[in-house]
């Protein structure tokens, strides 16, 4: 029976036997990689944490083991039975009958409700937080809940529960003094369910995450080439100005006393803040948009060729990735008109989700000596299509004066 | 007999041309021998030259400590017949003999090459290329300048290009000088020169045209490998300056000097080759609209041509 609970004592107490620590221990030498939070949310064993804490083990099985840690220091091992890569959850499961466990809660909260975070922070011990309750994240495409209260490594994969010990949420993430993110309890149905009517049978784990990725790639980018793309203005030029909310934009002035006589910059950026964790080193789901304008006040015409050739040079992936995760970057090179400007247009596929790609563009500028605008945007984990279409609205949006 | 004998040293090089006459004619290392030799292998009275009936040179031994040898190291028996222009060895030292009448070789032509080896090894013409290359030098690093200009920042290029050319040049030189050949000091550092401003041009124009034409790949190529001709070139005119060889050997000198730098370089540079790049490697030169030609073709034949990249990468995860 759930106990009312006003205090955070009487959370501890109420609730600590439906945590556990979760650990992904390396084979051979039997010492931990990882370590996170889980709790029970059937009688027969089955929890949740975060995808981001057993992803070593969803990428090498061959090489981790999976152990669950109680309260009172019993280790069971668990199995991986279903994740959801894009919410960052996953279901693992111990052999049980009868065990405690926590119900999710699934009606909405208000702002300034107190809830209380658990986990095992920094490899510390149980420890329980509490907090409050504020609403979801704006300018964010994955919502997520904005907790306040402090989250520690350790405590991902943790419950949130109210005062009822229903859970709201589960701990992900941290942006440092007390701002907290959870994953909404809504998510978690929806996996539970999606569990159940899923055929019984071993899961094949990299199919499961590149259908997980292609499905919400497709949905990202429809949402994002469907919105009405909104301009402004940036030095003499027209350039996108937030595509979607979610995709927020950041202006700099890239001048300094050393270039001040002779040119000046100003630059837009737009990216958003979350993106898909894949595993350590590997992320995707980034949709990058910025803008460079030049203004040249005393470089003579080679100078100033030259200034736009580095700002030219510089482009880069807008997510990270390694050798065994995509192939290097195939790019075609040529100009394109109205203004006249040189573009390179780069993508590289990934090795293991098939039709995904990482795609790169950014143009100068040619034809001016006075001023110039350098245009550039990346997307990461999407397929051929969408992106072709990003790159037509792209070229689209483009006005001079 | 009146016979020419000429010392010959290692690698061939001239030593000594002694002219002597009477019916024997004695070698070794004693003073009352017609051929007095310093080489302590010889012995006092060790072969002697005699012409017989025949009027053939006849070479003996006179049953000396280390022997006589013909050219194809065969240690000659008591006696052997000679002829004009032949070689033997006494000891550790080589005689050629030539009889008077020998022809000589015909005289070498001063060629074009050296004509023009000459005409670039002029101090002025010399100081000239210099000039041309440490301003285009100058030149470019004023074009290259984004910030305040600072006329000793400009000057670093220049000034290593200085050093390098001149290093190279002096090399050369030396090398010359050890085979007692002429130094050739300036034209070499002449021909150094233009090497670099053939290289400079090569490159240039390869970027202008790779921009231009959209042929990246190709030209890129192109521009990477002129550099081995035109070394081939440099190294074997450093040759050329440096001594007399046998078109021959100056050929087979030069390739494999090209070929021990090349493949050096080519080695150092391989484990950067392979490392994964996470960057897009893409060609970032750009021109000013004056000197431009480029045609921008429509936007939608750009995104045609883009769309291609996704199935080059696609091959790409399967290699």
């Amino acid at each position: 029976m759930p106990v009312r609970a006003e205090n955070p004592q009487q959370i501890f107490s109420a609730y600590a036997d439906r945590l556990y620590q979760i650990k992904v221990l390396e084979k051979q030498s039997r010492r931990k990689s990882a370590l996170g939070s889980g709790f029970v949310v059937s009688r027969d064993g089955l929890m949740v944490t975060n995808y981001h804490v057993v992803s070593k083990f969803i990428h090498e099985p061959d090489k981790y083991y999976l152990e669950a840690v109680s309260v009172d220091n019993k280790v069971v091992a668990i199995t991986i039975e279903d994740f959801d890569i894009i919410n960052d959850l996953a279901l693992v499961k111990f052999h049980a009958k009868n065990t405690p466990m926590l119900e999710i809660r699934k009606t909405t909260l208000r702002k300034g409700d107190s809830i209380y975070s658990m986990g095992n922070p920094l490899d510390l011990g149980t420890a329980v937080v509490p907090g409050t309750y504020n609403g979801y994240t704006t300018q964010s495409y994955y919502k997520r809940i904005h907790f306040t209260g402090a989250i520690n490594p350790g405590m991902s994969g943790g419950p949130v529960i109210d005062g009822d010990g229903k859970v709201v949420g589960v701990n992900v993430a941290t942006a440092g003094n007390q701002v907290g993110f959870l994953v909404v309890a809504k998510k978690l149905l929806k996996l539970l369910e999606s569990y159940q009517t899923r055929k019984p049978g071993k899961l094949d784990y990299q199919r499961h995450i590149e259908q997980q990725l292609i499905k919400n790639q497709q949905e990202l980018m429809q949402t994002v080439l469907q919105a009405d793309w909104k301009t402004t203005r940036l030095g003499e030029a027209h350039v996108l100005n937030e595509i979607v909310p979610f995709i927020p934009c950041w202006g700099d002035k890239g001048n300094s006393r050393k270039n001040k006589d002779r040119f000046t910059t100003i630059s837009i950026q737009c990216r958003p803040k979350e993106t898909v964790y894949i595993k350590q080193g590997f992320n995707t789901g980034m949709i990058e948009v910025q803008y460079s304008w030049v203004d040249n006040i005393s470089l003579n015409s080679l100078q100033f060729t030259n200034l736009l050739q580095r700002l030219y040079g510089g482009a880069g992936p807008g997510n990270s990735a390694y050798e065994e995760d995509v192939t290097e970057y195939v790019c075609h090179e040529g100009f394109v008109e109205k203004p006249d400007e040189r573009a390179v247009f780069c993508s590289r596929a990934y090795k293991k989700y098939k039709g995904l790609f990482d795609v790169l563009y950014i143009s100068t500028t040619v034809d001016k000596t006075d001023k110039g605008l350098i245009s550039h945007f990346t997307l990461s984990g999407v397929e051929k299509a969408p992106a072709m279409k990003f790159l037509a609205r792209f070229l689209e949006a483009r006005k001079w004066n | 007999m009146e016979l020419v004998i000429e010392l010959v040293g290692r690698g061939n090089r001239h030593f000594d041309f002694m002219k002597i006459s009477g019916e024997r004619i004695t070698l070794g290392r004693s003073f009352d021998n017609d051929v007095v030799l310093a080489d302590p292998y010889i012995c006092p009275t060790h072969a002697v030259l005699e012409e017989d009936e025949n009027g053939t040179i006849i070479l003996r031994d006179l049953g000396s400590v280390n022997g006589t040898f013909c050219k194809n190291q065969q240690s000659i028996a008591e006696r052997q017949a000679v002829n004009s222009g032949d070689e033997f060895r006494l000891g550790k030292t080589r005689i050629r003999i030539y009889r008077k009448g020998h022809a000589a070789e015909p005289s070498i032509r001063l060629n074009r090459i050296e004509k023009a080896l000459n005409f670039i090894g002029k101090p002025v013409v010399t100081g000239a290329l210099a000039l041309t290359a440490v301003l285009l030098l100058l030149f470019q690093a004023h074009a290259l300048e984004l910030y305040e200009i600072k006329f000793a920042r400009l000057l670093s290029e220049p000034i290593k290009f200085s050093i390098s050319v001149f290093a190279w040049a002096f090399v050369w030189s030396m090398y010359a000088r050890l085979k007692k050949h002429e130094m050739h000091f300036l034209s070499q550092l002449a021909v150094t020169i233009i090497y670099g401003l053939l290289v400079e041009l090569f490159e240039i124009s390869g970027s202008w045209l790779a921009y231009n034409t959209g042929a990246v790949s190709g030209i890129d190529t192109f521009s990477g490998v002129i550099i081995i001709p035109l070394s081939f070139g440099l190294i074997w005119i450093n040759y050329y300056l440096s001594g007399y060889q046998t078109p021959k050997k100056r050929l087979a000198y030069t390739a494999g000097l090209i070929t021990l730098i090349f493949g050096f370089a080519y080695l150092l540079s391989t484990p950067d080759a392979d490392r994964f790049r996470s960057r897009p490697q893409y060609f970032t030169v750009i021109y000013p609209p004056g000197i431009s030609i480029y045609s921008a073709g429509s936007n939608t034949e750009y995104m045609q041509d883009a769309e291609a990249v996704f199935d080059k990468a696609k091959k790409k995860v399967k290699d």
